[in-house]
């Protein structure tokens, strides 16, 4: 079931207070149950967006949160916890697309996975129109091919510059540009089909 | 511009508004292309939009997560305890290879001396 979150710029519904992260950096377990429990969703929903697979998404959300844990000591508050920890996420999750991506090369020679869709849920909270709109993105979301996705979601959905996207997939700015631009002309094509011109 | 060339630029001019004065005469007077521009605005609404909407986690996720510390705090104990004994564990590596391969010299040489 999806769970509209109340903030508009992508962050956790409600923003993990700094004095919980800290009780975490002094391994305090408690507070990290809490903060697993304000955070987790979204970081799932992070990952299920690029792999498209819930047992990846799962792996990469455990991995992901192995390594906040370790790594929660450089975590210096320059920036919301929130947004490090989507940062951990998308490496998580990105690390496990180009796994995935080596063993499909390695069986079948393919470029692109099988696609699988992401599973329809209901939203109760959301009004009609709304569900309409989501489901049918997240639909053409699962159909686009895996580059083309993954671009969408970390640029369009998650809104990371082209300068951290085109790190994060180890390409150079350029190739990240074009990738978006013919990225977002095919899912509108996809989106809008019987409206094109 | 021709409609073909402003099609070009309006996702870009869409998403981060960055292009010249020509594309934006030209959407002034080209219907088709404002509509279109409309699609791309439309599309990348309900991309932002997505980013409230959680997708729920297979139920056993939330306890796995929960029990991380627990889980590397027990690795990260075999892990000390192996580097401070790395010395105890480098001998008694040593000493079971050699035993293996003393043991297997050995046979050798039995199975050697039998067929003589």
């Amino acid at each position: 079931m999806r769970r509209p979150s109340d903030h508009r710029d992508g962050t956790p519904a409600e923003r993990v207070p700094d004095e919980l992260v800290e009780r975490c950096k002094n391994g305090d377990e408690r507070a990290w149950s809490q903060l697993v429990e304000a955070t987790y969703r979204d970081v799932y929903t992070l990952c299920l967006r690029i792999l498209t697979d819930p047992n990846d998404a799962a792996e990469a959300t455990q991995d992901a949160y192995l390594k906040a844990w370790r790594g929660l000591g450089s975590f210096r508050g320059d920036a919301l916890f929130e947004t490090w920890l989507y940062r951990v996420a998308s490496n998580s999750a990105l690390s496990k697309y180009r796994s995935r991506k080596r063993r499909q090369s390695r069986e079948s020679g393919l470029q692109d996975d099988v696609l699988t869709e992401i599973p329809a849920s209901g939203s109760v909270e959301a009004t009609a129109g709304a569900r309409i709109e989501v489901q049918a993105l997240e639909a053409a979301l699962a159909r686009l091919p895996e580059q083309h996705r993954t671009v969408i979601v970390l640029r369009d959905v998650y809104g990371m510059s082209i300068e951290e996207v085109a790190d994060k997939l180890g390409i150079s700015e350029t190739a990240a540009k074009v990738r978006v631009h013919r990225a977002r002309k095919r899912l509108k094509d996809m989106l809008f089909q019987g409206e094109d011109r | 511009m021709k409609c073909d060339e402003v099609r070009e630029v309006l996702p870009a001019y869409s998403h981060d508004g960055d292009v010249g004065l020509p594309v934006r005469r030209h959407l002034s007077r080209c219907p088709d292309c404002t509509s279109e521009l409309a699609l791309y605005e439309a599309m990348f609404g309900s991309l932002a939009s997505l980013k409230t909407h959680a997708v729920e986690p297979p139920p056993e996720l939330f306890h796995q997560l929960a029990a991380i510390p627990y889980r590397s705090n027990r690795i990260e104990v075999a892990r000390t305890h192996v580097v401070r004994n790395k010395n105890k564990y480098a001998t008694g590596v040593a000493v079971a290879t050699v035993g293996a391969v003393g043991a297997a010299l050995w046979r050798a040489r039995r199975a050697r001396t039998a067929t003589a």
